[in-house]
């Protein structure tokens, strides 16, 4: 068989060994293996050793409250209202939602560039052109207005000296 | 190739077993959910302290799993095997943990020789001073070993040396394909053999 140090890809059977988890057939061949080959036989003895490094490192026992403190939250939880426990749903049950608001974001977005807001010429019949209008209007009126004014003070100015 | 390795010993069985207290926990039973949590919470617990190195964090975000557990009761689906979906929320929680640069305190504590958490029991009372020296040198270089392997590397060892996980299962609960996961083995061992083979 190939040496399978030499590729990456079979050095799997060489872990899988050391872990004791390769079949019986398989583990055969490889144990007639390094019988010949030196170099999975030194793998096999330092990946032996990492195993048994590892092996040593125990993790502490759980904390006896861990249940107690895990129900307490959990009835934390299903007392909230129901708008807390919205927000404490995970976030990948949203995830279905997410392309569609995506997509109501782009067809806003479309709508938006489709017909941009202009300042400088407002659609004709507008509420804010028909105040204009109507603003236009009174200043001419008033001009206007004004203008009759003048010509009265002229001529009411006039009247007196002709008359004597 | 993979063929020739062993799928682990009744997964089937703990699939349908698991798939199915929590498929009553959807449907109000707590007990069921005691169950799981009795079952799973050593290891869940014990991964994310290996992960961490931290025994009050690890604590914290294993209660988060159970948590999320809980809250997902209601839209639990069977798709894939319980303690891979439970060990997928368990690594995407401390992977988060460890980039939001939490970690930093976690180093610190690794200098400390007394550890933390619940006191470590010793294995045997008769043991001398030196041996116990030499145990806790030892010990501070697996974890230092393990705290300098790449957080994804790091998962993918602590998944398949201690918690026995199949290639498949790791592949799932680190969101990637089963090569990439062999590929991170790999590299992780290799690391490991140059930096722990001589403690034999």
């Amino acid at each position: 068989m190939n040496c399978p140090i030499r590729n990456e890809e079979t050095a799997e059977l060489l872990l899988a060994y050391t872990a004791r988890r390769l079949d019986p057939a398989k583990t055969a061949i490889l144990e007639s293996h390094m019988g010949v080959c030196p170099e999975c036989a030194e793998f096999r003895v330092r990946q032996e050793m990492v195993w048994q490094a590892l092996d040593t490192w125990e993790a502490a026992p759980v904390t006896p409250d861990f249940n107690r403190r895990l129900y307490r939250r959990i009835e934390f939880e299903d007392a909230a209202p129901w708008y807390r426990r919205l927000f404490s749903t995970p976030w990948t049950m949203w995830k279905p939602a997410i392309p569609l608001a995506c997509a109501g974001l782009l067809v806003v977005v479309g709508f938006v560039l489709d017909h941009p807001v202009s300042r400088t010429a407002p659609p004709a019949g507008a509420p804010a052109v028909r105040v204009s209008v109507t603003e236009a209007e009174q200043v001419e009126n008033a001009l206007d207005d004004l203008q009759l004014l003048r010509q009265l003070d002229s001529s009411t100015a006039s009247a007196p000296s002709e008359t004597m | 190739m993979s063929e020739g390795v062993n799928t682990s010993i009744g997964a089937s069985a703990a699939l349908d077993y698991d798939a199915q207290l929590m498929l009553r926990v959807r449907d109000g039973d707590g007990a069921s959910f005691t169950e799981l949590l009795e079952k799973h919470r050593s290891p869940v617990v014990h991964f994310l302290y290996r992960m961490v190195q931290d025994h009050a964090v690890a604590e914290e975000l294993a209660q988060e799993v159970f948590l999320r557990v809980y809250r997902s009761r209601n839209t639990y689906e069977p798709t894939a095997k319980f303690t891979t979906w439970l060990f997928r929320i368990a690594t995407h929680l401390a992977l988060n943990w460890l980039r939001d640069g939490k970690n930093e305190r976690g180093q610190e504590r690794l200098d400390d020789v007394t550890g933390d958490g619940p006191a470590r029991e010793v294995p045997d009372r008769r043991i001398t001073v030196e041996q116990r020296m030499v145990y806790e040198v030892r010990l501070d270089e697996v974890r230092r070993a393990i705290a300098a392997l790449p957080e994804k590397q790091r998962a993918a060892v602590l998944m398949h040396k201690y918690e026995e996980m199949e290639y498949s299962q790791i592949a799932r609960a680190l969101d990637c394909s089963e090569s990439a996961v062999k590929s991170l083995l790999f590299r992780a061992y290799e690391t490991l053999r140059a930096r722990l083979a001589h403690m034999a």
